[in-house]
């Protein structure tokens, strides 16, 4: 069998228009060329699509054949096979299965694979880099949005005594600041340290449910969340922006957001359970969290004028579903 | 060449063709994405020399294919080269200590060499008719182009962005010759900047768009009270769709307008070129290729691939004042050989 092909030496532009044949285990080239190699000595291109395939000559020069089938029928009648790769290039149903495949490890890295490796990462962090990180952070929060504690000595007394029985000696430490922008809210940096707000303490009823706050983020504290939600943004940033950075770095920026409030409502259930075996520890019970959470929440929906909670769908929001939380708080303490 | 063979020839016009599909594509594609995952990004060297011999072999000019030579071992190692040098400007620049300075010099030594054999083995890897292109840049004049002007640019708001470009240009195809035929590149840094005045007017329309809605949303504030988060919260969303969109429309813009230019101004020998892209088919292409993208979340990636290149080679046409056939190899075998080896040894690509 002949198959039309055209030679370039390797010296010149010029194409030659030959024919090619392979035999006696020989290349052999006819026409305005006349060449003959070993089968061995011949390099053949893969496959791509319809990419001409190119005979490959030691010298520089080549032979390039358009005719895919014609090339496999001449090479298998000479008992030599196609390359595996060429197989998995060019087979439909290994695109399909790849496609498959991708879903599901796209599927199972996230949903799996993710939180694993934050919370590994975030236990092997190195103490320095956490207390950096933290420090950083609060001069930050410092400078722009907290103020001063303006809450009397004596209640910031009371509060720091009953929170060392919460902690139990964790190495947890509170802090004192008040925030007009934040609202009533406490926060947890990375490295353990609470902040409390004087807007919280003064929205509580009493003690109590400062501490059963205390207590949600002691669980934050104790579980590394903060760590945990640093290093699940940072994979799923590089991952997007490996994936579609391509098309645009808007568009990469866009699935971290969405991806990310599913984990912090996970992270909001564990450390409310967290704070049901405290606060039970030092005689709390757990309601008084749901009581001070339903507080929260009201002056919230007025602050921002948004729906009531129990509208709100939660898919975009990091403290979702509150009602949800509050309801499993009252029914019998254990989430 | 034969220079009296070649002016007796009448020019001829060839056009550049894409000859590749978003079908066939997808399925190199797919199989180099999976292969990339499951070797915790190793094969990914090896994909990219599959995805450039595809878009390199599926690209025609005069009846002929191009071809790509890169070898993926040396990508790879370029690769962890890149990686290892961004990781450590990554923590030099976040743990602030004695060795933040250290780590800089170091990348600014080390960046424009890099950069200058990046542009070495690309070309030295690309070949037309089994003839390989070549670059001939000089260690010196890299730590110009890669390093004085990039930091010009930073002093002076990126006013000398036109200036930068052009430098980059005239570096890297005025010293790429295809066998033994040189290069030229003769497009000055004054036409680079009257290609950029469009862009550089939107770019500034943009920016003070931008500025206009914030300000307007934190003078609305009364001096004292506390801002409403909804009003600061609508501000900060606006500028972001308003940069988005800006975006969209001002890069074809650009790269038509840089494209045209560039091509415009580059001879083969006695061959030129000739560019005729334009903004609205870019952008429509740009475009649907992003909803398309993201619909499919990212399974359209190799049909938007496909129809960019095809569009891009669409208008490129080399306009040959005689035989195409008259090219020959470089000036010495030992020269070729010899810049082959340099290449398989100390260049590495590191992805321009």
């Amino acid at each position: 069998m002949t198959l039309q092909g055209i030679y370039y030496d390797g010296q010149s532009a010029r194409a030659h228009a030959v024919a090619v044949e392979l035999c006696d285990g020989h290349w052999q080239l006819h026409g305005l060329i006349e060449r003959r190699e070993p089968v061995g000595e011949v390099q053949i291109s893969e496959w791509l699509g319809s990419v001409p395939q190119r005979l490959q000559f030691r010298d520089g020069a080549y032979c390039e054949v358009a005719d895919h089938a014609g090339l496999a029928a001449v090479l298998s009648a000479a008992g030599r096979r196609d390359r595996s790769i060429e197989w998995l290039q060019n087979s439909r149903r290994v695109a399909i299965a790849a496609v498959l495949c991708l879903i599901v490890a796209a599927l199972s890295a996230y949903l799996w694979g993710l939180p694993l490796v934050a919370k590994l990462g975030a236990r092997m962090m190195p103490q320095r880099v956490v207390e950096q990180v933290s420090s950083t952070t609060l001069q930050l929060l410092d400078r722009q949005l907290l103020a001063p504690s303006e809450l009397p000595a004596a209640r910031r007394g009371r509060i720091e005594v009953a929170f060392a029985r919460l902690a139990d000696d964790d190495g947890s430490r509170l802090l004192f600041r008040s925030s007009a922008h934040i609202g009533p809210n406490a926060l947890t940096l990375p490295d353990g340290r609470i902040v409390l707000l004087d807007e919280l303490a003064v929205l509580a009823e009493d003690d109590e449910e400062v501490l059963a706050v205390l207590a949600h983020e002691l669980g934050h504290a104790h579980g590394r969340h903060g760590l945990e939600l640093l290093i699940r943004g940072a994979l799923l940033g590089f991952v997007s922006a490996w994936w579609l950075g391509d098309a645009s770095a808007l568009l990469a920026a866009a699935p971290v957001v969405l991806l990310q409030a599913r984990h912090s409502r996970e992270l909001e259930r564990q450390a409310d359970a967290y704070a049901v075996g405290r606060l039970a520890a030092v005689g709390v019970a757990p309601a008084r969290l749901a009581d001070v959470l339903e507080r929260i929440d009201a002056v919230e929906r007025e602050r921002n004028g948004g729906p009531p909670a129990a509208a709100s769908t939660g898919y975009l929001d990091s403290h979702p579903a509150t009602n949800d939380r509050i309801e499993r708080l009252r029914a019998d303490g254990s989430p | 060449m034969d220079s009296a063979s070649v002016a007796a020839a009448p020019a001829v016009e060839h056009r550049v063709a894409f000859h590749g599909s978003g079908g066939e594509y997808f399925g190199i594609w797919i199989v180099n994405l999976v292969l990339t995952i499951l070797t915790l990004g190793i094969y990914s060297a090896w994909a990219k020399v599959r995805r450039l011999k595809y878009f390199y072999g599926q690209t025609e000019l005069a009846g002929a294919r191009f071809d790509y030579h890169g070898n993926p071992r040396a990508i790879l190692v370029g690769r962890l080269i890149g990686l290892l040098l961004f990781a450590a400007y990554t923590v030099a620049t976040e743990l602030v200590s004695w060795w933040t300075p250290v780590v800089l010099v170091l990348l600014a030594v080390v960046l424009p060499w890099l950069l200058r054999n990046a542009i070495r083995f690309q070309l030295h890897n690309s070949s037309y008719r089994g003839i390989r292109f070549a670059f001939d840049g000089r260690r010196a004049p890299a730590y110009v182009v890669f390093l004085l002007h990039p930091l010009l640019m930073l002093v002076t708001f990126y006013l000398t962005a036109p200036l930068f470009h052009q430098r980059v240009k005239r570096y890297q195809l005025g010293n790429a010759r295809f066998g033994a035929t040189a290069v030229q590149f003769h497009a000055g840094v004054g036409q680079f900047y009257r290609a950029y005045v469009p862009v550089m007017l939107l770019m500034l329309g943009l920016f003070v768009i931008v500025i206009g809605t914030i300000g307007a949303a934190v003078s609305g504030v009364e001096p004292g009270a506390e801002p409403d988060p909804r009003v600061i919260g609508g501000a900060a969303l606006t500028s972001v769709l308003v940069i988005f969109g800006g975006l969209l429309v001002i890069g074809p813009i650009w790269l038509v307008r840089t494209q045209n230019l560039i091509w415009n101004h580059t001879s083969l020998g006695e061959h030129r070129f000739v560019s005729t892209l334009r903004v609205w088919p870019l952008l429509w292409i740009q475009l649907s290729n992003l909803v398309g993208i993201m619909l499919t979340f990212g399974l359209f990636m190799p049909w938007a691939a496909v129809r960019m290149a095809r569009y891009r080679a669409q208008n490129v046409r080399l306009i040959a004042a005689g035989e195409i056939d008259a090219f020959v190899a470089g000036t010495g075998a030992e020269v070729t050989a010899a810049g082959e080896e340099t290449a398989e040894i100390f260049d590495f690509d590191i992805g321009l």
